[in-house]
């Protein structure tokens, strides 16, 4: 069997490439993909953690993320479509009327 | 397996039942075209009911959604709060009417989005469960994405919309993940049990979980009470919103933030205090500080306000330090805070908010020359505000930060409380530099003002914030009181 240990690393990678991703990419859609690639690194960690303590729970959790994440998926595109009527573009370092 | 249903208590739930019953009331009843006018009306009714319904629960004791895991509570900590958060909706409805009318965005679900995020933020205050925390604050989220992005064809609403959902998103991302590091160290996501996790003596490995935890939970909960280094997005997003959504999400989403932080950091994690606590306490000075430091510089006034909230933020991060088993003096100046922030903040945005809707211009500090003969009482409605939110006695503010400080300075945190002191003091400057222009600046210019009188909801919310600054201010007593006895059911 595949040790725990492995998948923790997996996930940990997993949401440190979303991360960078958000910091580094200035096209939105690529933002948000960074940012699905977080969470599904949490729900890796989540079943990972579930199998070992052969509990449930963390699986329940994951499918409550993966609701979670369509929903503000969801509203996310629409915002950058929104964007993209408006602007003409999603690239957010475009995006800078708001400023002091 | 054991697969037998737990026994749940859904009495324990009923205010959140029936904000959502409220929220999606308003949404059915929304499409209508021919109840467009009553819409408002309707929300503030079924707000009241909720209210109501929170008010007679009070006093009744904790009652736990289930035995075996409690996931959510329904205690006086969390009706308070959830009090609050109605009363700051209502307000919200109220400078809203004639704001959206005007803007043409007076459509359905605006108000039903509003309840729902309420159903979030009173989902989060009852939460005992990470899990469920974590889904109260989508709630809100999710609906506060929508709210801000509410006017469509707004090139600026769309980009605060786009901001904060991309941040948003970001935090949640950080917060699930503390969430799943959590779960691994201590087998639940139940606070109890992690409080358990830390009393007990712990591996390194369960010990680096914890902490790596803790860490990301607070950079996830940092980004939505804008906290130094995480807090550049709220300018943007407070000029970008429409102005009651801005007014709604400084004071309800960061008070739903604020009464997780307490109960985490108040009763889950004392057993880190040691960890914690200096991060916390620098954190909590720079936010004060650049708060401050850039409001001073602003001329726009949604911009000032946005750091004004900044600063305020920092100042509610700081009695955190002193909550102890023994003393929840610390909680219960932060409650009392938050309830006095919630009725400044919803004044100074609805002022801007009420005269918006009128097409009176009040984007920068220039536009507010002469407010004070041209339009005496929401200029009054304004002074008020602005010496509360700086501190000045005889109103509520002055209470809040004073209680806020001596708690402070008897949990054994003098520099912090002197530091606070001395930044309050900055303050002055650009409160009363609003004060100033309203009064002793002649109107220039003024160009043909839209004749006409503001909306009567809306004064009717001005007047309400403004009545309860001065009353708290001379009478806090009663407050004060509410205040203790919600947090006295935090273990």
């Amino acid at each position: 069997m595949i040790p725990v240990t492995y998948y923790l690393v997996l996930s940990a990678v997993l949401f440190l490439v979303g991360a960078t991703g958000v910091l580094i990419r200035r096209n939105a859609i690529i933002v948000l993909m960074g940012i699905e690639l977080m969470l599904n690194g949490a729900n890796l960690s989540f079943v990972a953690f579930a199998r070992q303590f052969g509990m449930a729970d963390g699986h329940i959790y994951v499918f409550l993320v993966i609701t979670v994440a369509a929903a503000e998926v969801a509203i996310g595109l629409a915002l950058v479509i929104l964007l993209f009527r408006n602007r003409g573009t999603v690239n957010i370092d475009e995006v800078r009327s708001l400023r002091w | 397996m054991n697969t037998a249903l737990p026994a749940i208590n859904l009495y324990a739930v009923m205010p959140q039942i029936v904000l959502v019953s409220a929220a999606t009331v308003v949404l059915i009843i929304g499409l209508f075209e021919r109840f467009r006018k009553g819409i408002p009306y309707l929300s503030l009714l079924l707000l009241a009911v909720a209210g109501v319904f929170a008010l007679n629960q009070l006093g009744r004791g904790p009652i736990a959604f289930s035995d075996t895991s409690p996931m959510m509570v329904m205690d006086d900590f969390s009706l308070v709060a959830t009090l609050v958060f109605i009363a700051g909706a209502v307000l919200t409805v109220l400078i809203s009417i004639s704001y959206v009318e005007a803007r043409s965005i007076d459509r359905g679900e605006y108000y039903a989005l509003l309840i729902y995020a309420v159903s979030g933020m009173s989902m989060m205050a009852a939460s005992t469960d990470l899990f469920t925390f974590f889904l109260g604050l989508e709630v809100l989220s999710i609906s506060l994405y929508v709210l801000i992005g509410f006017e469509q064809r707004d090139a600026g609403s769309n980009e605060g919309a786009l901001k904060y959902f991309l941040l948003g998103a970001f935090a949640s991302g950080f917060i699930l993940y503390g969430m799943a590091l959590l779960y691994g160290a201590s087998g639940s996501t139940e606070y109890e049990a992690i409080a358990r996790t830390l009393g007990e003596e712990r591996s390194d490995a369960v010990n680096l979980l914890l902490l790596g935890g803790l860490g990301l939970l607070l950079v996830g909960i940092g980004f939505k009470i804008s906290m130094v280094p995480f807090h550049a997005w709220t300018p943007d997003v407070y000029q970008g919103a429409p102005t009651p959504v801005a007014a709604f999400l400084s004071t309800g989403s960061k008070a739903a933030a604020f009464v997780v932080l307490i109960r985490l950091l108040g009763s889950v994690f004392p057993g880190l205090q040691m960890e914690w606590i200096p991060l916390i306490s620098v954190l909590a000075v720079l936010t004060i500080g650049v708060g401050n430091i850039v409001a001073l510089v602003q001329t726009n006034l949604k911009r000032l306000l946005a750091y004004s909230s900044i600063a305020h933020a920092g100042y509610m991060l700081l009695p955190l330090m002193a909550v102890s088993p023994d003393s929840q003096d610390g909680s219960a100046s932060i409650v009392f805070y938050l309830i006095v922030y919630t009725a400044m903040n919803l004044g100074a945005f609805g002022v801007l908010a009420v005269l918006a809707a009128r097409g009176i211009p009040c984007a920068t500090l220039d536009d507010l020359a002469g407010l004070g003969s041209r339009r005496p009482l929401v200029a009054a409605v304004m002074a008020v505000v602005m010496f509360s939110l700086a501190g000045i006695p005889p109103t509520a503010g002055f209470m809040a930060k004073f209680y806020l400080f001596s708690a402070l300075v008897y949990g054994g945190y003098v520099e912090l409380a002197v530091i606070g002191l001395l930044f309050s003091g900055v303050s002055l400057y650009y409160y009363l530099r609003v004060v100033v222009c309203m009064y002793m600046r002649p109107a220039a210019e003024v160009p043909a003002e839209p004749a006409g009188r503001l909306s009567y909801s809306g004064m009717t919310a001005l007047c309400l914030s403004a009545l309860a600054i001065l009353a708290v201010g001379v009478f806090p007593s009663e407050l004060l009181q509410l205040a203790e006895r919600a947090v006295m059911t935090l273990p």
